[in-house]
């Protein structure tokens, strides 16, 4: 059994990109480790399909605004202030760019873009699309330039896949892409484009090979729109409970519960963000408004940086009214906005 | 470390770094592997440590190593882990062994781990415990539970 497992092992190599990437460190040591989503001079985010296993996908319809509507009432049991569906419609822009390639063609109909978010509504059409199957692309490259992080440390990752079929047969899909940005450049302030490149219509097969359903590539380069309608409430500082990795004189890790120093929170209408100055563990953050209502970050990342300080982020699952707001807890404490 | 002192540890342990990392987190997870490899490699070029023999440095690697899994498993991001085109999953010469693979790859990460150190790198039960902050006891237990289901898995094959 040694002798099979010790062959077995002996055939794993490290691979070729990696090796590079290692033995090129010491000219590059200034450069931020790679995460998997980031490259040196471009922010280049690499394929992710929605695994949406187990749902009943069903005929959509409507606009970005009203995918929110549901979201929402996902989240919180209730319904949508007015107030909360104008913030929505201010962070919302309407594309409408279609390429054709063979029999298919595709449409960016809409993107809602926050400070490290954004989300786009693409129709596909062509194909007779099944509601019950799920539908995405074997290729998928998404990419914001200029790059926000400025090749400094920083991530970001998509996901991409069907959430339905209209009423007139196109699959309608939805990528979400979500950053994390240490120099804090905000992907809403007019400058950034966002590059799509999409390659082969393939229907998703759990458990198995998808199937390519029309060959070709899709490619769009959408301006992101400045907005600059939503309030961002900031608060110079705060102290919450977190736990934190510490590496004992042995070198041994260990989790330890403490007090931990955010400052420079910044609270928008799709996340927020703060600094500390070491790692913990990503703390759940919910926006708490005056009817009880909360919703809870959903996805984030955190990013060391060039001075040993960390940047984390967190974003909303749907778009909110920050001014609705009337508490951000952080962890376990709450914290009261005026 | 020199650079050239670098590039010749870099040659002689990254396999073994990449591998401690892949067994952490299995391959649907290698982009985390790489990661944590990368960041292994990175601390080790920025150490001031005195490694006093060839064990030393390697022990140390398997550590950090080990660390940096922990570090990256403590992070949301891998909530968006994902199969990559740019990380390749290892090639066998035989297509069986190629099966083999993806069978162990399937028992726990807790298993694996052990059973990788134990096996492939010659580390003792106490010396696994050590680097994965285990007791032996459990280290003993989790290598007869793996060596269990390993044996089956090979036995079949």
């Amino acid at each position: 059994m040694n002798e099979e497992y010790r062959k077995l092992f002996d055939e794993v190599h490290a691979s070729r990109r990696l090796q590079m990437e290692v033995l090129q460190m010491r000219e590059k040591q200034n450069n931020a480790p790679r995460r998997r989503l980031v490259s040196g001079a471009l922010l280049a985010a690499i394929l992710v399909v929605l695994v949406l296993a187990g749902t009943t996908l069903a005929a959509v319809s409507g606009s970005l605004g009203d995918w929110f509507t549901q979201k929402w009432g996902e989240e919180t049991g209730g319904s949508m202030t007015q107030q909360q569906a104008q913030v929505i419609d201010s962070l919302t822009q309407k594309v409408g760019e279609s390429q054709t390639s063979g029999d298919v063609t595709v449409t960016v109909d809409s993107i809602t873009v926050g400070g490290d978010v954004l989300w786009a509504l693409v129709d596909v059409k062509g194909p007779d699309f099944d509601e019950n199957k799920i539908y995405s692309f074997d290729g998928i490259i998404a990419e914001i330039l200029p790059d926000p992080s400025e090749g400094a440390y920083g991530g970001a990752g998509y996901s991409m896949g069907s959430i339905g079929v209209t009423e007139n047969g196109a699959a309608r899909m939805l990528l979400e892409f979500t950053g994390v940005f240490s120099t804090g450049n905000q992907i809403n302030d007019g400058g950034y484009t966002l590059e799509l490149r999409l390659r082969d219509l393939i229907r998703c097969r759990q458990g198995g090979e998808d199937e390519v359903i029309a060959q070709g590539e899709w490619s769009f380069s959408i301006p992101l729109t400045v907005e600059s309608l939503s309030p961002i409430i900031a608060i110079e500082s705060a102290a919450v409970t977190g736990e934190v990795l510490r590496e004992g004189a042995d070198g041994a890790l260990e989790k330890v519960t403490q007090e931990v120093a955010l400052r420079d929170i910044c609270f928008t209408a799709t996340g927020v963000s703060f600094y500390t100055e070491e790692s913990c563990e990503l703390l759940d953050v919910a926006a708490i408004f005056a009817d009880g209502a909360e919703v809870v970050s959903r996805s984030g990342g955190g990013s060391r940086m060039e001075d040993g300080n960390w940047y984390s982020s967190c974003q909303w699952p749907v778009p909110i009214d920050v001014e609705s707001v009337t508490a951000l807890r952080i962890g376990e404490t709450e914290i009261p906005l005026s | 470390m020199t650079d050239q002192e670098f590039t010749a540890c870099a040659k002689r342990y990254l396999d073994m770094v990449y591998r401690i990392a892949l067994n952490w987190f299995g391959p649907p997870q290698r982009a985390d592997a790489e990661d944590a490899a990368q960041n292994t490699m990175l601390r080790l070029y920025r150490t001031d440590t005195a490694f006093e023999s060839e064990d030393h440095l390697r022990y140390w690697l398997a550590r950090v190593t080990l660390n940096e899994c922990k570090r990256l498993s403590s992070s949301l991001w891998r909530l968006r882990t994902v199969p990559l085109d740019a990380c390749p999953e290892p090639v066998f010469s035989d297509p069986g062994r190629q099966t083999l693979f993806q069978e162990v790859m399937s028992l726990p990460g807790k298993y694996r781990v052990p059973l990788y150190l134990y096996y492939y790198e010659g580390y003792s039960v106490e010396e696994v415990g050590q680097l994965m902050g285990l007791k032996p006891s459990t280290v003993q237990t989790r290598l007869a539970r793996g060596r269990e289901k390993l044996k089956k898995i090979l036995m079949e094959e």
